[in-house]
């Protein structure tokens, strides 16, 4: 199994985010998280890759359930970029990689999410849909068995928002576990399965 | 390893590309340094004498400044995350964010001090030996002053909180750079004290990129 | 082991600390106030006159126990940070938001007595002598932990104190041999303020005495704010509200 949650509790700030919530998935299979702001769904992504400990339950990713072990098997986006604004695309984009271990041709990787003569332009000049690409294009090079999305289809432009979701399908097809938090149905991928999160006290 | 000489290379380009604020801890240093003799009258055998440990203390003050909101941006920009999801060990990628700030940032400030101290009219083998003391001194600065840094990356920066939270810890660097530099003008052998000073850099480069991993861990809800 | 790992895991449970703190808050308080009434009565009244310093002297009965205790605190509440950081027990992180100003207010206090006493004896209030000097930086190490928990978002802050706070006991002994060092480079030691050739039983016992009712007031202070603490934290709970109810009839 790619991905197994069991029981997990979430608190935070005295309320309870989330309560014996459970989810397994298998390869190839994309998740929807949804629910309203605040509803814990970025929390929750923010466990599964390793960065916010204050759970209690198992989340294991391949069988590991060491912090360590699951970020090492994760890509994660949160609702911000992740690209910084005095480096160029270029160097955003290998800066991304690097980080990852992937490898990939850069100026390839850049043309086809649409950034063909823009390599050399400081991502602070850059739009912010534009900026999403560079990261677009990071996903491109990346085949980690679990993708986190963190509302990706804001702050990305419409020729983006279809490039992603042809990406996400072609990664599903690869065997990869998608997860998508959003609470805004995206039209043309079809989840496998959809959480619901925060009903409301 | 190569990967970790890149992000070495990234964050130096990083700070070339704003030059304006890689510049500014050396012109903060050269303010202070000056406003000194202007505050204090001219003296020159009062300037000789208070010399080192002004020049320290502008130095350490100049340092402050190119660590304030050094993770900021990071955790706004969301490349913090990034950071913390590489399986890169995340204290070697501090350790080259901090070798580079140093490089850009701080280093201006170390080769210009034996200038200033000069013009304070501390001899010349005496400004050698301040020189040294802030070679081996200001990185430890640095890596005690990033731990307050990563503390305070999801806070505010600038508001003078670093300071109270890591100056104290400077103080036994500041002794030792101004102490070994005041000993050596009045014609006292030094090398146990730079050695000491190499030794408190030694030990800080194998505790501190650990800590300061942790602390930006914690910070972020890890 | 698991009989000891359970006796740990219960200093886990809040509203078992609070009714055990308790009787040790009421324990520590009295035992402190008898003790300090028996040391002071002792060394301010009974014990003998200084023959250097006369009667000013006294003033160690006060200073002498904040200052041991303002430094002890701040190594438990570094212990404290450990179990925070590694044991991850919630009731470590309450402890160092109780001990933090207690602690800053002692070793304020210790300057300030330990001035007082450098006025009749050297003739000045203030002198850059090694013991003073790192009381100070001890004071700074207490108030900039105290003002990094409110910068910081609540689920974090504890941790980010704790680990601040680690970092800095660590260093106290390096500051302090930097501070004695940087001492030396200057001619004219001054008096060690503790450090006398022999103080006699009538003198050393008194004072003993003070320190052990100054280490146990603290501990009540400690932890009367602990069980505050504990009753705010957990406002929500029923153990907290069900005692505010009892004993405060809202």
């Amino acid at each position: 199994m790619a991905l197994n949650i069991e029981q997990i509790r979430i608190e935070r700030d005295e309320r309870v985010l989330l309560d014996g919530f459970d989810l397994q998935a298998q390869p190839g299979e994309l998740i929807q998280i949804a629910g309203p702001n605040g509803a814990g769904k970025s929390t929750l992504l923010r466990a599964i890759a390793g960065l916010y400990s204050e759970f209690s339950g198992l989340i294991q990713i391949q069988g590991e359930s060491a912090a360590t072990e699951r970020r090492r098997r994760v890509l994660m986006w949160t609702a911000l970029a992740g690209v910084k604004a005095r480096l160029d695309a270029r160097q955003n984009l290998k800066w991304l990689m690097d980080l990852r271990g992937d490898q990939g041709d850069l100026d390839g990787l850049l043309a086809q999410v649409g950034l063909y003569g823009w390599e050399d332009a400081l991502a602070g000049t850059l739009s912010t849909g534009q900026a999403r690409r560079i990261a677009l294009a990071s996903l491109y090079a990346n085949d980690a068995p679990v993708w986190l999305l963190d509302e990706p289809f804001n702050a990305i432009d419409v020729q983006g928002q279809a490039l992603l979701a042809l990406r996400i399908r072609e990664r599903l097809s690869q065997g990869g576990v998608v997860l998508l938090a959003t609470h805004h149905t995206p039209s043309d991928l079809m989840p496998d399965q959809v959480l619901e999160l925060g009903a409301s006290e | 390893m190569s990967r970790l000489w890149q992000c070495f290379k990234r964050d130096l380009a990083l700070n070339w590309n704003d030059l304006g604020a890689a510049l500014r801890p050396v012109m903060f240093f050269a303010l202070v340094a000056v406003s000194f003799p202007l505050g204090m009258g001219a003296d020159p055998q009062l300037l000789r004498d208070v010399a080192p440990g002004l020049v320290w203390v502008a130095a350490l003050l100049a340092v402050l400044l190119a660590l304030d909101g050094l993770f900021r941006e990071d955790v706004l920009d969301g490349t913090l995350e990034q950071w913390l999801l590489s399986d890169l060990p995340l204290s070697i990628t501090v350790l080259m964010r901090l070798g580079a700030q140093w490089v850009s940032n701080v280093l201006p400030v170390v080769l210009l001090a034996p200038l200033i101290a000069l013009a304070l009219g501390i001899s010349a083998p005496t400004a050698g030996i301040l020189w040294l003391t802030l070679m081996l001194g200001t990185p430890t600065v640095l890596l005690l002053g990033s731990l307050g840094s990563a503390l305070l990356a999801p806070a505010r920066s600038g508001s003078g909180l670093l300071g109270l939270l890591v100056l104290p810890l400077f103080i036994p660097i500041l002794v030792f750079g101004a102490g070994t530099t005041m000993a050596h003008a009045s014609g006292v052998e030094v090398s146990a004290q730079l050695a000491l000073l190499a030794a408190m850099f030694v030990g800080a480069l194998s505790l501190l990129p650990a800590a300061i991993a942790a602390a930006l861990r914690i910070v972020t809800g890890g | 082991m698991s009989r000891s790992w359970q006796w740990f895991h219960r200093w886990g449970s809040s509203p078992y600390v609070f009714r055990v703190g308790r009787r040790w808050q009421i324990g520590l308080g009295s035992i402190g106030a008898t003790l300090l009434l028996i040391g002071w009565f002792w060394g301010l009244a009974i014990a003998p006159v200084d023959y250097q310093q006369g009667n000013s002297y006294r003033i160690i009965f006060l200073h002498v126990p904040v200052a041991f205790l303002a430094q002890s605190l701040y190594m438990g509440l570094a212990v404290a940070g450990v179990v925070l950081l590694v044991w991850k027990m919630k009731i470590a992180d309450v402890a160092i938001q109780a001990g933090l100003p207690v602690g800053a207010v002692i070793t304020f206090l210790a300057l300030v007595t330990g001035a007082i006493w450098g006025k009749p004896t050297w003739g000045t209030y203030w002198v850059w002598d090694a013991r003073l000097t790192s009381m100070l930086i001890l004071l700074f190490l207490y108030l900039g932990a105290m003002a990094l928990r409110p910068a910081l978002p609540a689920d974090v802050a504890g941790k980010a104190v704790a680990l601040l706070v680690i970092v800095g006991v660590i260093n106290i002994p390096i500051i302090k041999y930097s501070v004695e060092w940087w001492n030396t480079l200057h001619q004219g030691e001054t008096l060690k303020l503790t450090e006398r050739p022999a103080m006699p039983a009538s003198m050393w016992m008194p004072l003993v005495v003070s320190i052990l009712a100054f280490y146990c007031l603290a501990g009540y202070w400690v932890l009367k704010r602990l069980r505050t603490l504990l009753l705010v934290r957990e406002s929500k709970a029923s153990w907290a509200r069900e005692y505010v109810e009892q004993h405060h009839g809202l």
